[in-house]
Formats: C-alpha cells, sequence, structure tokens
C-alpha cells in the first residue's frame, strides 16, 4: 500500500525539486501514519533528522523550549523575526521562481524539505527496572508494569512556514507513548490542509488484567475430602484496541463531508466457571469486534443556520468461546475428568465422596469431562441523525436533533455442549443448539431554543423525547441424556426434543421538558431558576407496565465574588411518583458549590462541595444513599524555577436498604423479614446492608529547577479507604473497604547537550488491606518502578 | 398478542396532562417569542458586528472602528506576533494569504486602538469581557459545532470559552487547550479529581482514556454532558459494546436505569467498578421479594452460607442473554 502510494505521487507532482519535496512529504505522513510499528516510526524520525537539522548558526533552542515541545527556534529560527509581511514576501520569491532544471542534491532537497516545514521532533527510548513485592497478582491488576526496554514516547509536529505551499498538509501532529510492552500504548495523529481538509485519528491499546483474588473459598476446612482453593482461579486478561479516524473535507466551506471510523476490538483469554452441579474452570477466550463507520454532511446557511446530516453503520461481531481449562483428575477408566473448583462435601460438592480409593474421581459425583460453547453474534446497525442550528431569528439560538436507528442482533448457531455429570437431574450429556433474532429499535428527538427576552434576562426551553423498543425472538432445542455415572451409557430421551421458541421485549418511552430561566441583572452575581418535568413508560412483555413521573426543581447561581474569584451553587430536586427498581431514586437532592480564586496568574485555588442524595423510602425498602465529597486544590506556578500542586479530598459514600436472605445455620442475632413478601418467598433474614466507605485522597507535586540543566520533580499520592459493610455471605470476597494505596514519584531531567537529555524516573506503588477484609487473606504488595532514558529533541 | 403488537409501534401521544400541558404552553411560549422577535430590530449576524455589540462597553472600538491589519497589530504585540504560525486561527490565514481569521476577526477592527496610541479600551480584550461576551465572539464562528454550550453547566456557570481554550498560549495542540486532560478538567472539578486515584479507575491519568471520550464539555443532550454511543445507547457501550445487546432477555435497568445503577465509571473499591465493594450485596439491592417491584427475589435455594460466593459465578451474562433467561449463557 505504502509503495503504491509512493508510486502515484510523481505523477501529480510538478517535476524537479518539487516533486522530491513531495516524496519525501509523502514519506514522512506515511512513517507518521504507520507509526503504530515502531520500526516505521523511527525511520519517520530518521528522515526528518536528515532533512531539518538546523544549520550551524541557528539559534540554540533552549532546554525549557524543548521540554515544552515549542516549534519556535528550529532551522527556520531566523525567519521567525521578520514580520508576517516580509516573511511571506521571502517565502513567495522562493517558491514563486523558476524551477531549476538541474537536478537538486540531496543536501538541496533536504533543505528545502526544512523550508517548507517548522519540524519539531523528539523520541525517548529507555527502559524500566520493576522489582516488586507481595501478591504478583495484585501488583499485575494495579500497575502491571514490568522490566524491559522499551520505546517510551514519540512525537513529530511539522507546520507549514508562512507562505509556503506544501501539496499535502499545512501541519501535521502525531506523538506515541508505551510501546514495547507496558499496558497501556497508544498513537495520536492530526494533520490538516487548511480549507481542503483535516484528519484525526488515534490508535490505543489497553490490556485489561485482573486477578483480584475475589473467587478464592478458602473457609472450606481442608482434610476429610475437603479441597479449598486459597487463590483464586479466576482471571481476566484481555486487550482492547481502539482506532478512530475522522477525516473532514471542507471543514470550513459552507458544504463539508466527513468520513469517520472507528473500531473497537476485545480479544485474549479469561478464566470463568460454569456451574453443573460442580463448577468448572473455563478458558474463556474474548473475541469482540465493533466497527462504526460515519458519513456525514454538514451545511452551513446564511444567518448563522446550519443542518448536518449523518449516516452511521454500526457492525458488531462476537466470536468467544468457552472451553474447559483444567481436567484436574481422572476416572477409573483413565477419562480426564475436572471435579469442579473445590471440594466440600458438606455441600455435596462435587459429592458426598469425590475419590474412590487409589485416587481415581468418583464417576457418580457431579464433573465435567467435556464442555464447550459458542455463541456467534453479527449486529448491524444503520442510524440516521439529522441536527440543525440556527440563530437566524433576531434573539432566538435553536438546535434539536433526530435520530432513528434500528439494530439487527442474529445469533444463529448457538451450540452449547457438556459431558459429564450433573446428579441432581441425572443429566450425563446436554446438548443445546438454537438462534435468536433481537431488534432494538431507537427514536429520538431534541429541540431547544434560548430566548434572550431582555439584555439580562435569557429563557430556555428544551424538550427531548426517547422511544426505545428491543423485541425479539429465539428458539432453542435441548437434548438430554441421562444416567447414574459417567461411566454408564447416556439414555438418550424418550422422545425427540422438540424446538422451544420464545418472544420477548422491552420498551421505554421517555419525554422531558426543561425550561430555565436566567437573570444576569446583578454586577455579581447571575441568577437561574428552572423547572424539569419528565415522564417515561417501562413496558415489557412480562404485561408490566410502570409509568413514572418526575418533578426538578433547579437552581443556579454565578457568584463574582470578585474578579478573580467566581463561585457557582447549583441546586437540583427531584421528585418521583415511582421507582424502577428499589434503588432507582423517588427523591434526591444534588447540592453542588464550587470556587476558583485566581489571585495571580500564577496561583489558583479551587474546592469543591458535591453533595448527592438520593432516597426510595417506601415501605421495605427504606433505600438511602448519599455521596458526599468536599475538595480542595491549589495550583502555583511562579515565573521562577518552581511550581507546586496540591489536591485534598474527603468523599463520602454511604448506602443502606433493606435486603431479605435465607441463610443456614441461622445468623447469630437473626432480624426477621418484616415484609410478607420475603416470607414468602423463603428469604425470612432481614439485612440493612450498610455500605459506608469514607475515603480520603491527598497528592502534592513539586516541580523545581535547581538550575539550568537540570530539572526535577517530586510527589506523592495516596488514597485511604476505612469503611465497612455488611457481609451476609460469609465466604464472599469484598473488594477491600480497608486500604492503603500509595504512589510516590521523583524524577529528575538533566540537559546533556543541546537536544539531549538524560532522564530518570522513580515511581513507587504500594497497595495494602486492613481487616476485616472477608476470608482471604489481606491482599498487598509494592513495587519500584525505575525508568531510564534518553530523550533527543530538535 | 395484539396488544403486545401495539408496544411495538412508536405512538407519540404525550401523557400525563401536566406533560401535555406543559408542552402546550411552551409552544405558546415560543410563538410569542416568534411574534416578538419578528418585531424587534435586527441584530448582528457577522462576527464582526457581534464583537462591536461590545462597543457599549469600555471594551471595545465604537461602530465606526475599521480594521488595520495583521502586520500593524505586530508592530507592537510582537510575543502574539511571533507566535502567529501556531496559532490554529492566524496559522490558516498565513497559509492562505490572509483569507482567514487574523487578530481583527476576533478583537475587533483595531483602527481606533491604533489612533489613540494603544487605549486597551478601544479594543476587545477576552481577559476583561464577560463570559457571555467572550462566548459570543468564538460562538460567531462555532456555534453550529457547539450549538448547546450555552446551555450547559459550563455556559450557565460563567465557564467561558477562553476559561479553557486560548488562542494565544495554549499548551495542547488538540483544540488549543490551556492545559491538557484531564488536568484541564481537574483544575474544576476537584472532586473528581479523587475518583480517578482509587485503586480501581477508567485509565484516565494513565492517557489511555481522556474526559472528552465520555463527556462532551459543550453540551449535548445528555445528562452531565455525556456524549451517546452512534446508536444512541449509553457512552459506556462504545467501548463496552458486548454489554450493549441487544438481548432477547435484557437486564432491564440497564438499559432502563443506565449503567451506573450498578457501576460507578470514574473509581470504585470494587474490581469491577461496582457501587458496592461485593456482588452479592449489590444484586439483592433490587432482587428482594417485593410487591411493589418487578424485579424477583433471590430464591429460597440461594443460601447465603454455602459455597457460591458471588451471584456472578452462575449468572454470567448479567448484561444480557440470547440464550438464558436467568442469564447462565
Amino acid at each position: 500500500m505504502k509503495r503504491s502510494i509512493l508510486f502515484l505521487l510523481p505523477r501529480i507532482t510538478s517535476p524537479s525539486g518539487k516533486q522530491v519535496s513531495t516524496r519525501l512529504l509523502a514519506r514522512t505522513v506515511l512513517c507518521s501514519v504507520s507509526v503504530l510499528a515502531a520500526t516505521l516510526t523511527i525511520a519517520s524520525v530518521s528522515l526528518n533528522l536528515s532533512a531539518a537539522t538546523p544549520p550551524p548558526n541557528a539559534p540554540a533552542r533552549s532546554s525549557s523550549s524543548a521540554i515544552s515541545g515549542s516549534t519556535s527556534g528550529s532551522g527556520n529560527g531566523g525567519a521567525n523575526g521578520a514580520s508576517p509581511s516580509a516573511r511571506a514576501r521571502n517565502d513567495a520569491n522562493r517558491y514563486d521562481a523558476p524551477q531549476d532544471p538541474a537536478p537538486l542534491t540531496q543536501a538541496e532537497q533536504s533543505a528545502k524539505f526544512a523550508s517548507e516545514y517548522q519540524i519539531h521532533n523528539e523520541i525517548e527510548v529507555g527502559g524500566h527496572v520493576a522489582p516488586y513485592g507481595g501478591s504478583g497478582e495484585t501488583y499485575a491488576t494495579f500497575v502491571n508494569l514490568h522490566s524491559g526496554p522499551r520505546f517510551l514516547s514519540e512525537s513529530t509536529d511539522m507546520r507549514a512556514v508562512a507562505g509556503a505551499k506544501p501539496l499535502l498538509f499545512d501541519s501535521l501532529s502525531t506523538n506515541s507513548y508505551g510501546y514495547g510492552g507496558d499496558p497501556y500504548s497508544a498513537t495520536f495523529l492530526t494533520f490538516e490542509k487548511g480549507r481542503f481538509y483535516d484528519f484525526v485519528g488515534s490508535f490505543r491499546r489497553g490490556r485489561s488484567y485482573m486477578d483480584y483474588d475475589l473467587l478464592d473459598n478458602p473457609l472450606i476446612p481442608a482434610g476429610n475430602g475437603n479441597v479449598p482453593y486459597l487463590t483464586s482461579p479466576h482471571l481476566f486478561n484481555t486487550v482492547r484496541k481502539m482506532t478512530d479516524a475522522l477525516l473532514t473535507f471542507g471543514p470550513l466551506s459552507p458544504v463539508s463531508l466527513r468520513v469517520g471510523f472507528s473500531q473497537n476490538n476485545s480479544e485474549g483469554p479469561s478464566l470463568s466457571s460454569a456451574h453443573f452441579g460442580a463448577e468448572a474452570l473455563l478458558n474463556q477466550n474474548w473475541d469482540i469486534q465493533t466497527q462504526n463507520w460515519t458519513l456525514g454532511l454538514d451545511v452551513k446557511l446564511p444567518r448563522r443556520t446550519s443542518f448536518s446530516y449523518d449516516h452511521i453503520i454500526t457492525l458488531y461481531r462476537e466470536f468467544t468461546t468457552w472451553n474447559l481449562a483444567l481436567l484436574n483428575y481422572t476416572l477409573p477408566n483413565g477419562t480426564p475428568v475436572s471435579g469442579g473448583l473445590d471440594f466440600d462435601p458438606s455441600w455435596a460438592d462435587p459429592c458426598a465422596s469425590p475419590l474412590l480409593p487409589g485416587g481415581a474421581f468418583n464417576p457418580a459425583c457431579n464433573g465435567f469431562t467435556a464442555y464447550s460453547r459458542q455463541a456467534p453474534t453479527h449486529l448491524f446497525t444503520p442510524t440516521e441523525q439529522f441536527r440543525f442550528h440556527s440563530a437566524a431569528i433576531p434573539r432566538l439560538d435553536m438546535n434539536g436533533r433526530f435520530v432513528y436507528s434500528g439494530s439487527t442482533n442474529l445469533l444463529d448457531n448457538f451450540n452449547e455442549t457438556f459431558v459429564g455429570n450433573e446428579t441432581r437431574s441425572k443429566l450425563l450429556e446436554s446438548v443445546d443448539t438454537g438462534s435468536a433474532r433481537i431488534r432494538r429499535v431507537n427514536v429520538s428527538g431534541d429541540y431547544a431554543v434560548l430566548w434572550q427576552v431582555a439584555h439580562s434576562f435569557t429563557l430556555s426551553n428544551v424538550v427531548d423525547y426517547q422511544y426505545w423498543r428491543i423485541p425479539g425472538t429465539n428458539s432453542y432445542t435441548t437434548v438430554n441424556s441421562t444416567g447414574a455415572s459417567m461411566l454408564a451409557a447416556p439414555q438418550p430421551p424418550a422422545s425427540a426434543p422438540a424446538a422451544v421458541p420464545d418472544y420477548q421485549w422491552l420498551n421505554q418511552k421517555w419525554t422531558s421538558d426543561t425550561v430555565l430561566g436566567t437573570w444576569n441583572g446583578l454586577r455579581r452575581a447571575d441568577l437561574s431558576l428552572g423547572y424539569r418535568y419528565r415522564t417515561r413508560t417501562i413496558t415489557d412483555s412480562g404485561g408490566d407496565i410502570i409509568p413514572i413521573h418526575e418533578n426538578w426543581l433547579l437552581f443556579g447561581s454565578v457568584i463574582q465574588l470578585a474578579a478573580n474569584w467566581r463561585v457557582n451553587v447549583n441546586v437540583d430536586a427531584m421528585y418521583a411518583d415511582n421507582s424502577f427498581t428499589r434503588i432507582s431514586p423517588r427523591q434526591t437532592q444534588h447540592y453542588v458549590v464550587r470556587s476558583t480564586w485566581k489571585p495571580e496568574k500564577w496561583m489558583s485555588f479551587s474546592g469543591t462541595v458535591n453533595i448527592f442524595e438520593s432516597r426510595d423510602n417506601v415501605q421495605y425498602v427504606n433505600y438511602l444513599e448519599h455521596n458526599r465529597n468536599y475538595s480542595v486544590g491549589a495550583v502555583i506556578t511562579p515565573a521562577g524555577n518552581w511550581s507546586l500542586e496540591a489536591n485534598y479530598s474527603y468523599t463520602s459514600a454511604y448506602s443502606t436498604i433493606a435486603e431479605c436472605y435465607t441463610v443456614t445455620p441461622a445468623p447469630a442475632n437473626p432480624i426477621a423479614a418484616q415484609n410478607p413478601a420475603c416470607v414468602a418467598n423463603g428469604t425470612p433474614y432481614q439485612s440493612n446492608d450498610l455500605y459506608n466507605v469514607p475515603t480520603q485522597t491527598g497528592n502534592i507535586g513539586l516541580v523545581y529547577t535547581p538550575w539550568k540543566r537540570i530539572h526535577t520533580t517530586a510527589g506523592y499520592r495516596a488514597t485511604a479507604v476505612n469503611g465497612n459493610a455488611t457481609t451476609i455471605n460469609v465466604r464472599q470476597v469484598d473488594g477491600s473497604l480497608q486500604s492503603v494505596y500509595q504512589t510516590p514519584y521523583t524524577s529528575v531531567v538533566y540537559d546533556l547537550q543541546t537536544n539531549w537529555q538524560w532522564r530518570a524516573n522513580y515511581d513507587y506503588y504500594g497497595y495494602s488491606e486492613g481487616s476485616p477484609i472477608g476470608p482471604v487473606l489481606a491482599r498487598q504488595f509494592h513495587g519500584n518502578v525505575y525508568t531510564l532514558s534518553v530523550r533527543y529533541a530538535f | 398478542m395484539r396488544r403486545n403488537h401495539a408496544e411495538f409501534l412508536p405512538t407519540f401521544n404525550l401523557r400525563p396532562r401536566g406533560f401535555r400541558l406543559l408542552l402546550v404552553a411552551s409552544l405558546l411560549c415560543l410563538g410569542v417569542v416568534a411574534y416578538g422577535a419578528g418585531k424587534s430590530p435586527a441584530a448582528s449576524t457577522a462576527k464582526q458586528q457581534t464583537a462591536a455589540k461590545s462597543a457599549s462597553t469600555p471594551n471595545g472600538p465604537s461602530p465606526r472602528a475599521h480594521t488595520v491589519g495583521n502586520d500593524t497589530c505586530a508592530m507592537c504585540h510582537t510575543d502574539e506576533a511571533k507566535a502567529m504560525d501556531s496559532n490554529a486561527h492566524a496559522r490558516l490565514a498565513l497559509q492562505h494569504g490572509g483569507k482567514g481569521d487574523t487578530c481583527e476577526s476576533c478583537h475587533s477592527p483595531g483602527s481606533e486602538h491604533v489612533d489613540s496610541g494603544g487605549d486597551a479600551s478601544k479594543i476587545f480584550s477576552f481577559a476583561k469581557a464577560k463570559p457571555a461576551q467572550a462566548d459570543a465572539v468564538c460562538l460567531s464562528c462555532h456555534a453550529a459545532a457547539h450549538p448547546n454550550f450555552k446551555r450547559t453547566a459550563h455556559g450557565e456557570a460563567g465557564v467561558s470559552c477562553t476559561s479553557c481554550h486560548s488562542a494565544h498560549h495554549a499548551t495542547a495542540e488538540q483544540a488549543m487547550l490551556k492545559e491538557p486532560q484531564p488536568q484541564l478538567c481537574y483544575s474544576c472539578h476537584t472532586d473528581v479529581k479523587p475518583a480517578f486515584e482509587q485503586a480501581f479507575h477508567h485509565k484516565v491519568n494513565e492517557g489511555l482514556m481522556s474526559c472528552s471520550d465520555c463527556h462532551d464539555p459543550h453540551g449535548s443532550f445528555q445528562r452531565n454532558n455525556l456524549r451517546a454511543a452512534a446508536d444512541q445507547n449509553q457512552i459506556c457501550m462504545k467501548c463496552h459494546s458486548d454489554a450493549a445487546g441487544p438481548f432477547i432477555y435484557e437486564h432491564p435497568p440497564l438499559k432502563t436505569e443506565g449503567c451506573t445503577s450498578c457501576h460507578t465509571p470514574h473509581g470504585s473499591q470494587n474490581a469491577r467498578l461496582l457501587t458496592q465493594n461485593n456482588v452479592n450485596n449489590l444484586c439483592m439491592q433490587c432482587h428482594t421479594a417485593s410487591t411493589l417491584f418487578t424485579a424477583p427475589g433471590t430464591p429460597s435455594f440461594h443460601n447465603q452460607a454455602n459455597q457460591f460466593q458471588a451471584c456472578t459465578v452462575c449468572h454470567t451474562q448479567i448484561h444480557g442473554s440470547n440464550a438464558s433467561n436467568i442469564f447462565f449463557k
């Protein structure tokens, strides 16, 4: 592809030096586009280095500008002092002159290329040394930085100088980081040609690793046939790759065209489990891809009116598979079998006597000899979106949109095969096959108008409407073969099983109207007062029709205590006459006070009080929740050689709700369920399910340049949680509510010489849990990540 | 069955009566607005006229002022002139023969400012302008891209365009931000920053995501300035597309109440960003037997002292399933 594009270039460029310059440009663009591969990026950098090395008499770049990524002072630094018009004249003379028929030398080509663009480039290579102690699984879950060489960062910035007429782009900017083994890496690329087009693209890759011991079962006493598992076999280790690209033709024209593409891949293994009497460990291989294709048209009409139309195609496919990951025993005939993750004969898991004399697995127990599942899914979603904005009518500003989207989700060949023994139903084999077809139709429209009623009073009204419905059908056939032992021949069903169809739907219709008046007649304050009415109706195939009506009171105020001190106060209060779930609020109050004070240009203080209260306080529910945050921050960046940033936050997350459950044996101090429905349901005990998580977070960071060639940073971040929660199931492994996570850091940057820097970073990651945290040992780790690198920038 | 199919038809009847009355009132209000607008004097439409509206205040020239050109501005404002080729507005003009936005496109015609020897009150200054005045200048060109801005929490809170963007002193090339994300957002949202420093969080501080992946700071029709997925699903579904469905067996709150019913997207004490530290308590908040709610109660055979620790060990497809109405597969 790259070769073919380069081959085409001579046909569209003028001969001689211009052509060479363009080909150089093309190579640079292509290399930058393919910067995803580090080798190509390095090739691009090498090309630019050779092309744009500043002349010996060019002013040296200061270390500070090299750090900030400024483009001034490059090889064209001598021209920067001239006025724009003079610069334009010089450039015009340079490029409008007749072409020299003689071919340019390599040095002349490079000089010409450099003269068209200001180029700034930087590359940082180095590596990590990352020893850690404690739980390696938890370290990988939280940090996942390991030792090895790294391509730490690269950036290229090219901007055409004034008056230059480059063919492909006026500016190009790309930057990348994290390649070579870090869990997160990304590349961003933008380039544009003024009125003709602009392009914005990115590629991001993130590894999601989770091995947090959330499925331990250490409370099973060892011995007597019991086999507890002390560390969780569950694991999540997937990679998500996100690509986004948007090309706009004629971005400043009355009519512009947008072509967009985004892709999201999620792939990789995870270890989960399936329950057929015993719990077998499964290898779940994720393979999910979503693509979005967008074609958009923007039309700008006179009198500040514009229309946009978007046609979006979404394609989704999922080929995730599940297979047995562990066959940890053998049957007496030598067949490998999975007896499940844990043995707890007191719960007949997998049975009262799982192992026979001699160590073979009891074929009369619950167990798996084979399991697989496939559910290949394809989704096609076309979406049409129409938007408009107009300020053509004096004192009136309005905009709106209409969206129609219709998804079709097809599951053609579902297959789940189980071979083993589920003693409860005497199931030896089960093959479940079928298909499903589901639609999602969404119709939504929004319209907003803002009326400047008077010089100091505005009135706005926003109407929102959304209606979606999800009807679906499926048909499944299950063939079950039975028997008493995994060594017995499975007995097929007496008659051929029939396909069982099903038909389900879920709908929601949603409308709201918000009216808000804003008065800014006071010298130091703006006030706004509004009202919102929202109604929605949820219906489903079970015959439920659930209407919910909400009334909102909205208040806002902007108080300018001084020219550099602003305080915002917002209060939203909502009352609903119904709720869909027990934790959906019938009343909420949300109070937000934000303040920003900038006594000097280089000094800023900010603070927030954010209090959210939510209730569904009907009988037998009594849901009460709050999330209260109090936080302050300061940024001090004087013109000298240091700057300081500090933040502190206290957050209280709290909720209670009446829950019913059953447990055997009965708890020590049981609370009888008050709701007769709970008793009738066989869940006679009640808990208030307290969840109380006070969290303190603080950080401080200092940047200090002790002398010209040395730059240092140091900081400390910590999050401390000291909470508690109701534990109903003693085997439940909690996320910790008693923990401290701290990450101090420091770095030193030394300017070796012009354009070269040596860097050293040290990051410490420490996580420790207190008690109670559930039945597992406290998770803790401490990691030291040393990063050494060299950075070249020009 | 007839009723079932009727549910599929998109009906537009607005109920209840209160809402209908409100909508009628809104339409009447709009009618009055349109009538009043027709009688009002024509407002300025061009961006320079918009800037000139500020002439009534000391911050700006009179309508008689005329343009003097970039070169004249550069004679005194040398620092800004030097940075013109890195200024996204001016760079375009420089590349295309002066056609495009230059100094006076935003700062209003400068003749009076020049003639007065640099009287600062004779030129439009964003630093001295009220947020609404500064926004008016920016939106005179960018309103089509950000039509919701005036009604956002930012717009209403006096957070103007120049609070986040700087034409002359941007440190982030993308969108001329004063600071890169997320630091820029954290500078005011001090309550959000600690959430991303919790043990489990979306990777915003690590640079894998940015605030604007999920939020549109210029406003949207969603709450909290949230964006929406292409098919108008929740923005979470853009990446977590496996939870988007549609499924024949939906977990209804996921679609009706949203992902935040169970997850705290910024950060949490649970590895899966749940609102509770363990999943059983979270499930039982809704799945407790009740005559008021449709969610089924936890069945009696789910003994909370047996070997099954987490509901999602068996109910693995909890976001929705096409094969199991209890989300087993």
